[in-house]
């Protein structure tokens, strides 16, 4: 065997020395007792390794290096992961050997990590206005899918009421996950807004939860969000809110006009999009029974012990399946603790005025672009008359070209055109979801007009 | 240092003595005369020393309530045991002394009241202090079927240790059941459940230790008996049988039920109350007969432990198939090997019944054990 | 009585407050240029809905950069990742080095900086990876199509029994076919995951052996078995001699065969899914395959199927057309969406270059060492630690590359059970001990796996301190019982709540309860 340099007991002399110990003559005796008719019959066929480190960094970095990325390009690409910028604190203390390799430890051998995910739930709770939040899940929409079953555990209920035009992505995890459940969409008005008329005809007292996106996943703020509450409370529904929490340094959090349970994704919070890897859900609610034993997560709580030094625990276990298996509520696995340290060091270095500006800068940017790219001709922005946040909706039709002929145009002039919305929501047209970040320069979207011009 | 801690103590200075001169027990002073007579030594105090020695090292901050001389006191001074007499009593002690003993600690306070006997003696117990005072067996009687003893004495040592410390114990309700003595001596097993009492989760000592005041085993049957309202046959008669588990189905459907006894229900709807054998076997010669039992946590025994009423004959017309078992995942865990088991008066239909049960542990949650008569 | 090697360790223990309590109103972590003015906008504020505008801002801490960096540092060394030591204990989780190599990979730009919706033209290397690593996990699984979608050994437990669903769903047997059964040792999430999809859920407990008897199984399939969820081995390390027989039972019945590999560390090159006679399998990237756990997460679990099943498995898929890879969105009979996009990609990419730095024979080394290392470790504890015992020893007397030990004579003869020994193991350098999942069906347990990246000196080490505290707890047991004492913090006397009334998950909440708002 040669010697693996991950591998330290691959060295020969003390290979023989521990076999010797154990009185085998060879690893294979030690087990022998996996019978014949479940051992592979030839060894692995895998390509040839890249034994030295140098040879290896060539080959993957060959590979990586094929792609094209939202730091050489212009990118307006958004649709549920977004190119903000990431401080450089964020990375600095996500690769901390300590952090990036902790796991399971608990109460007093990782008693920092605990701290950190004291800290990032309750600076959630100040971001969200709530009291409770879990440790975070998967993405935002395992969140969602979880808050949509909380709901239904909560009043019995099953038929769940979501608006037509939310993330299809999310709307497919929905259904995948939420067992039981009867998805009924609610029309839009013509200007986006979610069409209450429409709403208040499928509302019953078999509705669990009226389920929104604010900002709406085509961008623009749902104005009614505090209507739609009181309507979902007219019935005895829960009233979910999926809010993306880098506008709450400027935008009402969920629980402020009348939100039972906000849910969403913490990828803004300076985590990188790593091709769509780098998402995480939150989930927060009131501080009742009803839903923080509805939970699946591990939740934390702070104590106090008689030296007056805070230590943290996992709280009310019983609900987990790491406790009660298959009786449990929902399932809870390995889910994305980095994030959770990464999102508590961008809210921690951010602070309240940092999320404020965030949040300004991104509406500037927002404005900026739709009254630059509105000086094209065939042009048109079917939801100009409500407020975007980041991303705003453009059709193309009056243009005689496909979102796809213009993207891949776009890409001639180095510019990530916006998601193509086409092909999941067919109903609007040839239309792109354009969105800018606060890293998105004004020259950028400059450029994007420029380049539009050229192609239409 | 925080306060101190009390812990109660109560040893049954005569428990144990029938066994080795195989009297089956002490109960009944003539008897105890007997074993006198044959040559009977104390042992409980033996027991309980085990058990106590593993307070030892938090004797600065532990307070022990117990009853005088042999009930308690001797055993503390021995062990250096911080302690206060709180009951006095006559030697030779009855078990009026045990209820007395207790009646007082419980008044006093107490975060465990450890006691050292057999069934008789917990019986005792939980007349004193009912459903709702923490109490753990140091087992040290002849019998020892009901399931608030611990494994060994040392265990009972150990889980007192850990709330000596303060560490955080969830408490399950658990059945106290006693053989009828007279029977047990004429060589017929019999038990009937006396009611229960409350005791740390102790088969499970690591996830007592991260449990709150919660108790999932209460979801987990409420679980079992939603799954079994929505799955029962209107057209058949279910004999729920003894115990707060099997009753679940019971408390679900809002029906009044004899917690002792075996109750027939059809339809969501009580039929008739705390039936005798001959009133179960007119059900089950309808053909329409089926069962609802729970293990008695500790022992495993799904029936001939306080379920008399179903007989050989019942059981035979009815069936192993219809033979439904309910109980929570804590109570399964603590049973020996895992393994359920039958007694009835014939032997041959106690093998017509051994095999495996899908036991239902919340709603379409079954855990799948081997039974064995 | 002399231990070689023991160390003189004390945690790091700052004292760190809060963060909350040092904020210094009006301090700065990072500025953002204010744009308003040259994009022609008054306010920003004033672009939002006056409905929508936040009145009063966000309770966050308000400090300096230096200060949160520092703050957050310390609290990294309050924390003991695998890098920092000799990580044994934590058994089924397969802490395994993370080679250094792999954190260049994912931290370059050209990953970390890739947007899911780019034109796959532009995303090549990524989409290369993918596909490369699915055609290695189709080896190592000997399964046809694999997805990488769900996001950790959970999730990808879902997906399975997502898949499993589907496919009675399209066979008209969904109502009918609405039981899967696993067994009590198994990881608790084969129970879990498939109950959160609809399933109801048989678990098998063990006889004597170890493992559950064929009878037991035959006792509970029926037309409505579904599946079996299985581990093989399981987490106490026996491995199950007759699982080709179990699968066969379960596919005569008609059900599907679906496996956790998590516990696999010790069978590359070795065992595989197909010759198990599964239909369906996940790995644990995050476990045997080297990538970090990162305090929980992100993990990705590489999701493997037969052909049979292929179509249901989530979208988009990544294929190659002999010269261009491209994603493909198309399957209608697919489960849809476990998780947005991907998956947690970082894990592939770091898998890969692992599979790719060691090949099939290095592979076989981390399984064959894992073994090596387990069994010298059995042998001496169960030698030479007093108080430790191994369940279903006499029948089942050989281990793979972990086991589950059990404390329960320790306790029974010095009061000192597995949490009051696992609390002591951090005053020697070692992060806490997995003891068992849940039920614990082993009393007392303790779960160590000595994976491939420990030497034989760190696993002396280990089993040294291991042995000091067993001294301990028969000579002076108090040692052990008010342990740790070389932690961040003291014992907590209470780490419980008793009513959700109690809990605290946020500041704001602690200071409600404590009248501090």
């Amino acid at each position: 065997m040669m010697q693996y340099p991950y591998i330290p007991n691959s060295n020969k002399a003390v290979r023989r020395e521990m076999l010797d110990f154990v009185g085998a003559e060879s690893v294979e005796a030690l087990y022998s007792f996996i019978p014949d008719e479940v051992r592979m019959k030839q060894p692995l066929n895998l390509p040839e390794p890249f034994v030295s480190e140098m040879a290896l960094k060539k080959h993957v970095n060959g590979i990586l290096d094929k792609s094209s990325s939202c730091d050489e390009n212009i990118s307006f690409l958004g649709a549920g992961c977004y190119n903000h910028h990431v401080p450089a604190v964020c990375d600095e203390i996500n690769g901390r050997s300590e952090f990036l390799t902790a796991y399971s430890g608990d109460t007093y051998a990782d008693h920092g990590k605990l701290q950190t995910f004291f800290e990032f739930t309750s600076m959630m709770g100040e971001l969200l206005n709530m009291d409770v939040v879990g440790f975070p899940t998967y993405d935002g929409g395992q969140a969602a899918s979880t808050a949509v079953m909380m709901a239904h555990r909560i009043n019995g209920r099953s038929t769940v009421l979501v608006p037509a035009a939310m993330n299809p992505g999310l709307y497919s995890q929905l259904s995948c996950y939420c067992e039981g459940i009867n998805l009924v969409k609610v029309a839009a008005r013509p200007d986006g807004q979610l069409d209450l008329e429409d709403l208040k005809s499928k509302l019953h007292d078999g509705v669990a939860c009226i389920f929104i996106q604010n900002p709406a996943f085509l961008g623009f703020f749902e104005e009614q969000c505090g209507e739609i509450g009181k309507l979902a409370h007219s019935v005895g529904a829960e009233y979910i809110v999926y809010a993306d929490p880098s506008t709450l340094g400027v935008a009402l959090p969920p629980a402020d006009y009348g939100a039972d349970i906000a849910c969403g994704d913490i990828q803004p919070l300076g985590i990188h999009m790593s091709y769509g890897g780098g998402l995480g859900g939150y989930l927060a609610t009131r501080q009742e029974e009803k839903y923080v034993m509805n939970y699946p997560h591990h939740l934390y709580s702070i104590f106090q012990n008689s030296k007056g030094q805070f230590g943290y625990a996992r709280a009310l276990p019983e609900r987990t399946s790491y406790y009660v298996r298959e009786k449990a509520v929902e399932y809870l696995g390995t889910c994305v603790g980095l994030w959770a340290v990464t999102a508590a060091v961008y809210l921690a270095v951010m602070g309240p005025e940092g999320m404020r500006e965030l949040g300004e800068n991104i509406l500037c940017k927002s404005d900026y672009a739709q009254r630059t790219l509105s000086s094209l001709k065939g042009v048109r922005f079917p939801y100009a008359e409500s407020r975007s946040f980041m991303e705003l909706v453009v059709n193309f039709d009056g243009c005689g070209k496909t979102v796809s002929e213009i993207n891949r145009a776009l890409l001639g002039a180095g510019i990530f055109g916006g998601y193509d919305l086409s092909r999941e929501l067919p109903e609007l047209g040839q239309s792109m979801l354009v969105c800018v970040t606060e890293k998105t320069e004004l020259s950028d979207i400059d450029a994007l007009a420029d380049a539009l011009k050229k192609i239409l | 240092m925080a306060d101190a801690k009390a812990l109660g103590l109560i040893v049954n200075p005569i428990a144990g003595m029938g066994g080795k001169v195989a009297l089956k027990g002490t109960d009944g002073e003539r008897v105890l005369a007997a074993a006198r007579a044959k040559g009977a030594v104390p042992e409980s105090a033996e027991k309980a020393e085990r058990a106590m020695r593993l307070l030892v090292p938090y004797r600065e901050r532990l307070l022990i309530r117990t009853a005088s001389g042999p009930m308690g006191e001797d055993l503390c001074r021995k062990l250096s045991l911080r302690y206060e007499v709180v009951y006095r009593a006559d030697a030779p002690t009855t078990p009026a002394d045990t209820i007395a003993a207790a009646a007082a600690i419980r008044e006093k306070g107490a975060a465990l009241l450890l006691f050292a006997g057999g069934d008789g003696t917990a019986r005792n117990i939980c007349e004193a202090v009912g459903n709702s005072f923490p109490v753990l067996g140091i087992p040290a009687g002849v019998k020892i079927q009901s399931a608030v003893f611990a494994l060994h004495p040392e265990f009972a040592g150990a889980v007192a240790a850990k709330i000596a410390q303060g560490l955080p114990m969830s408490m399950l309700s658990r059945e106290v059941v006693d053989l009828d003595e007279d029977a047990y001596r004429t060589g017929s097993v019999r038990a009937a459940l006396f009611g229960s009492m409350l005791v740390p989760d102790q088969p499970d000592a690591l996830q007592s230790m991260k449990q709150g005041g919660f108790s999932s085993e209460e979801d987990q049957l409420r679980g079992a008996a939603l799954y079994l309202r929505d799955h029962m046959d209107p057209d058949a008669f279910y004999a729920v049988g003894s115990g707060s588990t099997a009753k679940c189905i019971s408390r679900l459907l809002g029906l009044e039920y004899e917690l002792l006894g075996v109750d027939i229900i059809r339809d969501g709807a009580l039929v008739e109350k705390d039936l005798t054998e001959e009133r179960l076997w007119s059900y089950a010669q309808t053909g329409r007969l089926k069962i609802i039992v729970s293990p008695i946590g500790g022992q495993g025994f799904l029936l001939g432990r306080g379920n008399h009423q179903f007989s050989a004959r019942v059981l035979r017309a009815v069936g192993k198939e219809n033979l439904l078992v309910v109980s929570g995942e804590a109570k399964l865990l603590s049973l020996p090997r895992h393994q359920l088991h039958v007694d009835c008066d014939k032997p041959e239909i106690c093998r017509e019944l051994r095999g495996y049960y899908q036991v239902l542990c919340g709603y379409g949650r079954f855990h799948s054990l081997l039974c064995e008569d | 009585m002399s231990y070689s090697k023991l160390r003189n360790f004390h945690e790091a223990q700052w004292d760190e407050p809060i963060i909350f309590e040092q904020s210094v109103p009006g301090s700065r972590g990072i500025l953002l240029p204010d744009v308003s003015g040259e994009a022609g906008v008054s306010s920003g504020k004033g672009l939002l809905p006056t409905t929508l505008r936040r009145t009063q801002k966000p309770a966050l801490p308000e400090m300096a950069q230096p200060q949160v960096l520092r703050h957050y540092l310390r609290l990294s060394q309050e924390t003991i990742g695998q890098d920092i030591n000799i990580d044994i204990g934590l058994g089924t989780c397969t802490m395994k080095y993370s080679p250094k190599i792999n954190e260049q990979f994912v931290r370059s730009p050209k990953f970390a900086e890739l947007h899911p919706y780019q034109e796959d033209d532009t995303v090549q290397g990524i989409l290369k990876i993918i596909y490369e690593f699915e055609q290695i996990m189709k080896e190592i699984s000997g399964l046809d199509a694999v997805s990488f979608q769900a996001g950790g050994g959970g999730q990808g437990i879902f997906a399975n029994a997502a898949v499993l669903k589907q496919y009675f769903r399209d066979r008209g047997e969904e109502t009918q076919r609405n039981q899967i059964i696993t067994t009590i040792l198994s990881h608790p999430l084969n129970g879990a995951a498939p109950a959160t999809k609809g399933f109801e859920v048989i678990s098998l407990y063990p006889d004597d052996s170890g493992y559950p008897s064929l009878e037991n199984l035959k006792a509970v399939v029926s037309e409505k078995t579904a599946g079996i969820f299985i581990t093989n081995p399981e987490d106490t390390g026996v491995f199950n001699p007759i699982v080709r027989q179990f699968v066969d039972v379960v596919h005569e019945a008609g059900g599907l065969c679906v496996c956790d590999m998590a516990d696999y560390n010790g069978l590359f090159g070795l065992v595989r899914a197909k010759e198990l006679g599964a239909d369906m399998c996940h790995f644990n990237l995050h476990k045997a395959f080297s990538s970090p756990h990162g305090c929980m997460g992100p993990g990705c679990a590489a999701q493997c199927v037969s052909a049979e099943l292929e179509k249901y498995l989530p979208r988009p898929r990544v294929r190659f057309d002999g010269q261009r890879y491209y994603t493909d969105y198309d399957g209608p009979s697919s489960i849809g969406k476990v998780r947005q996009f991907q998956g947690s990609l970082a894990a592939v990419l770091r898998a890969y270059s692992w599979v790719m730095s060691l090949g099939r024979d290095g592979l076989k080394a981390v399984g064959e060492t894992a073994i090596l290392n387990n069994n010298y470790m059995m042998k001496r504890l169960l030698g030479e630690v007093r108080g430790i015992t191994m369940p279903w020893a006499e029948e089942a007397p050989n281990r793979l590359e972990q086991v589950r030990y059990s404390f329960e004579k320790l306790l029974e003869e010095t009061g000192v059970g597995a949490e009051h020994v696992n609390r002591h193991m951090l005053d020697f350098g070692f992060q806490r001990f997995f003891p068992s999942h849940h039920p614990l069906v082993v009393p007392e347990p303790y779960t160590p796996e000595p994976t491939e990246s420990y030497s034989k000196d760190d696993i002396d080490e280990y089993i040294s301190a291991l042995k000091k505290i067993s001294d301990e707890a028969y000579t002076t047991p108090e040692i052990v019982l008010t342990a740790p004492h070389n932690g961040p913090i003291s014992p907590l006397e209470k780490d419980t709540v008793d009513s959700v009334d109690q809990l605290a998950v946020t500041w704001r909440a602690y200071q409600r309860q404590h009248g501090g708002r």
